[in-house]
């Protein structure tokens, strides 16, 4: 069961790699067809920007306000007339002057991909994603079962090139006040960032794989203090947001479909229905925004809690 | 003779425009008063001041005239305002639209008032985190459009509140002010369907911008930085490493010209401000005018006043559109007085060089400019030595407004006789941390005493028509009226009028506290009011006391009051 899980965990991973390595790599040679994970890959790209947002079908297809779409059966004719023509009467709307032909390919192929759960989404709260099954164990526990977890998984990359996290790279890329879509816009680590979700400053506590899994999958690591909800407005309206506060009078969301984030208020008399939901406002297209190299450079980062014992973390550490 | 349409033709004629307009996509449909037709046509309602200039040509006028130069000397106060937190004084322009003003105070507080007798019908305090706030804790104002009061925070946020009830909307963070080491200080402006709002920052290893938000929901529509990115043209007028650290930013607020779109901004001063080796070239769009596409963010001109800036010679006030007509010639042109002490004229259309003349007596940092406007003969300002340089990096004015009266087709504008001594000094670069780079030390002119003026010029050709000497330094915009009136204040806290085609002084009254904001002038119910904010704001306002060490014992106390006139009944 155990070995199982961090399996099928693996292989989301690298279907994550694999996005991540199509820029790392810088992409298929010119004039290549690509192959089937660089079309899921794509597609993943165009559902990640137009359909995973949290008021449609969530990161990573496990659903928000509209239907989760991960772990089910559907042909690759019924996926493309839907997105094509989209769904009357509901909020699923017609995407084919939106999206060329390809893309709807891409957005198929992907989700066709993802007919299985992801590991440990269902119940979030009480499954430690990581290794599935009972109660949470301990931070030593885990880092003991990570041991244990490399010790079956780590043969494949002891060859592997001696790839390593530059901490200083990783912090220019958390921080990068040109990016408008980083991690410091909702995140703070040490003093710095936003308040719109959970401060990682001790992230660096976490097992680097730990951390690659929250950053691929913020599905899987859910935290209860930033739950999400989705509002229905009196004037049929619909919104999905982190909650932020909430008194007697109004609440406010902090909406992530875009970013920046931005902080919303309702009063109570605007919302027919709130909704809790079981999803991260985390935008889950890190797979496919930042390369290999750049995500090592991130989990360095997160696990440098003093500069100068800067975390030396390598592509073996993360699998 | 004229023939005037009447109420219902007006409607037809407004329904007529909002469905063209509607058409064409431009206005959004969602809004309520004062909608974008009625901001951008703003002269057509001298009662309302419906945005931070007055218009969207920064010219700070109205055509009422009820108050004129007749009968100004009567002028009392109506009713006094007070915002209740003294730190950061009253810098803002009051807005005003149908009989209600909105205020912003320091510290972010929001105020809609009745505008006929200072009731509060709603207050909204924006709740900042506890952290040291950049540049200062007032601000310069808001903006209302769509049935909203947007305005940006000096924790760096964009807010938007709903006009009716003070209920905050939405709220968007620009970056983390502990990042950045910038703020919000100044009004944002809309234009059609955008906020647009820049920021502080050239005191700070910052790279400077201009955003641009979606009125309606907040999603961040645009940004224009005013450093380009590695290998973008103009970075070859960069140190490479200076591109995310060089400053220039846009900290005050722009003008728009429908007839050309174009959205004009001045730009601020790179850093750090006077130690330069950092940073050799000429460090665009530092000192710059820049003309963007206000649906794109893209730069359609830009034109720069001081190349390679080594005094903090900003770029960043007022760019004042004025349609410029002599002997049957029709000229697009923008005024645009400099923090060095020399006003630029550029043909607002092109960006192209049309002219530039001193508005102050005292200038070392150029011999003149060349047939392109360009300085000639820039001063050197060697690190670790101490260098004379007139005007002051206070400026040959700070930023408080010009004005432009179409009516007498002047150009009112301040000046200030002081100069400084600039030692530059190397200092550490890092992200968000300040970036001075040297020391200023302000003293009078060689063999002269400081002094101020305000003056009425041509505004082409600089040709100055009047002078009026003020007794300090003049820290308060300026306002001119229909009247004939030109308001502002002093820092002794003095209210007072100029006759705007003599510049004879017609009436005073003494408020108590310093006026270093914006009078603005209204009307509601055919009664007209001038509106003077009060209580010491400015960074420079202090400077009384440094240049005239014997005007401290006069000097106000700190305050924040709005203080209203009008005629008595």
């Amino acid at each position: 069961m155990r070995v199982s899980k961090s399996m099928e965990w693996r292989r989301a991973m690298l279907a994550g790699v694999a996005a991540a390595a199509l820029l790392f790599g810088g992409g298929s040679g010119a004039g290549q067809e690509p192959t089937r994970e660089q079309t899921i890959a794509a597609g993943r790209r165009v559902f990640s920007g137009s359909c995973g947002m949290a008021y449609c079908h969530g990161n990573d297809a496990v659903g928000g306000g509209g239907p989760k779409l991960r772990g089910r059966e559907f042909s690759a004719e019924t996926l493309t007339r839907v997105i094509n023509e989209g769904v009357p009467g509901t909020g699923m709307p017609a995407f084919k002057s939106n999206l060329k032909k390809e893309q709807v390919a891409q957005v198929v192929a992907y989700l066709l991909s993802v007919n299985k759960e992801l590991p440990g989404a269902k119940p979030a709260a009480k499954v430690d994603p990581h290794f599935g099954g009972g109660a949470a164990p301990g931070p030593a526990e885990k880092l003991k079962a990570a041991e244990a977890t490399r010790s079956v998984s780590a043969k494949p990359w002891t060859d592997a090139p001696a790839v390593s996290g530059d901490w200083q790279a990783g912090e220019q890329l958390f921080f990068d006040a040109a990016d408008l879509g980083n991690c410091r816009v909702c995140h703070t680590v040490n003093g710095r960032g936003g308040a719109v979700a959970s401060d990682l400053s001790r992230l660096s506590e976490k097992p680097p794989r730990e951390i690659l899994q929250r950053i691929l999958a913020p599905q899987a690591s859910l935290d209860g203090k930033y739950g999400m909800v989705a509002l229905t407005l009196k004037n049929g309206e619909r919104v999905a947001g982190i909650l932020r506060d909430e008194n007697a009078a109004g609440l406010r969301v902090y909406d992530t479909a875009t970013l920046p984030p931005i902080s919303r208020h309702y009063l109570k008399t605007e919302i027919a229905e709130t909704r809790k939901l079981d999803a991260s406002g985390c935008p889950g297209n890190y797979a496919a925004k930042f390369t290999l190299k750049q995500l090592l450079d991130m989990i360095a980062f997160l696990k440098t809690s003093d500069p100068a014992k800067p975390a030396v973390v390598s592509l073996r550490d993360l699998f | 003779m004229m023939v005037r349409p009447s109420a219902s033709d007006l409607k037809i004629r407004r329904v007529m425009r909002a469905i063209l307009l509607l058409l064409a996509g431009v206005i959004p449909v969602w809004g309520q008063e004062p909608t974008w037709d009625r901001l951008i046509n703003s002269d057509r309602e001298p009662q309302n001041w419906l945005s931070y200039g007055g218009n969207y040509n920064a010219h700070r006028y109205s055509a009422l005239d009820q108050i004129n130069r007749e009968n100004v000397r009567q002028l009392a106060p109506a009713w006094i305002f007070q915002t209740g937190e003294l730190r950061g004084g009253l810098n803002a322009t009051p807005i005003v639209a149908d009989g209600v003003m909105y205020l912003m105070g320091p510290m972010n507080r929001i105020f809609a008032i009745n505008a006929a007798t200072g009731e509060i019908l709603w207050r909204y305090f924006y709740k900042l985190p506890n952290i040291s706030i950049p540049y200062q804790a007032g601000s310069r104002g808001l903006a209302i459009g769509f049935g909203r009061v947007y305005f940006g925070t000096v924790n760096n946020h964009v807010v938007a509140l709903d006009a009716k009830t003070g209920r905050e909307l939405w709220d968007v963070e620009v970056e983390d002010v502990r990042q950045c080491g910038c703020n919000i200080t100044s009004a944002p402006l809309i234009v059609k369907d955008k906020v647009i709002v820049g920021g502080t920052g050239g005191e700070h290893a910052h790279r400077g911008y201009i955003n641009a938000y979606d009125a309606k929901t907040g999603r961040h529509a645009w940004r224009f930085y005013t450093i380009p990115g590695p290998g973008e043209p103009g970075s070859e007028t960069w140190d490479p490493k200076m591109l995310k650290y060089g400053g220039a930013p846009a900290w005050l607020v722009g003008s728009y010209d429908p007839e050309l779109n174009l959205l004009y901004w001045g730009i601020g001063n790179p850093s750090s401000d006077f130690y330069d080796e950092f940073r050799p070239g000429d460090n665009l769009y530092s000192n710059s005018i820049i003309a963007l596409d206000p649906d794109t963010g893209k730069l359609k001109w830009h034109y720069q006043e001081v190349p390679h800036d080594m005094y903090d010679f900003d770029s960043a006030y007022e760019c004042v559109l004025i349609d410029y007509e002599k002997d049957g010639r029709k000229q697009k042109l923008l005024v645009h007085p400099n923090k060095g002490g020399y006003t630029w004229v550029l043909d607002r259309a092109t960006g192209k060089y049309v002219n530039a003349y001193p508005h102050v007596d005292t200038l070392t940092w150029l011999k003149g400019v060349d047939k392109n406007g360009r300085p000639v003969d820039m001063q050197p300002v060697p690190p670790d030595k101490e260098t004379y340089v007139c005007p002051s990096a206070a400026g040959g004015r700070n930023w408080d407004h010009s004005s432009y009266s179409p009516k007498t087709r002047l150009w009112y504008n301040v000046g200030w006789e002081m100069c400084n001594v600039i030692k530059p000094q190397k200092m550490e670069i890092k992200e968000g941390q300040p970036l001075f780079g040297g020391s200023m030390t302000f003293i009078p002119p060689k063999g002269q005493a400081a002094y101020g003026h305000i003056n009425g010029f041509d505004p082409l050709t600089g040709e100055r028509k009047w002078r009026y000497l003020t007794r300090y330094l003049n820290v308060a915009s300026l306002l001119s009226t229909g009247g004939d009136l030109v308001f502002s204040g002093d820092v002794m806290g003095e209210a007072f009028a100029l006759d705007a085609t003599t510049g004879k002084k017609l009436w005073s009254f003494n408020t108590g506290a310093s006026v270093t904001g914006s009078p603005i002038t209204y009307s509601v119910n055919g009664r007209q009011y001038v509106a003077v904010p009060t209580g010491m704001g400015s960074l420079v306002g202090g400077l009384a006391t440094t240049i005239w060490p014997e005007s401290e014992k006069a000097m106000p106390e700190r305050a924040s009051t709005l203080v209203v006139f009008a005629l008595p009944r």
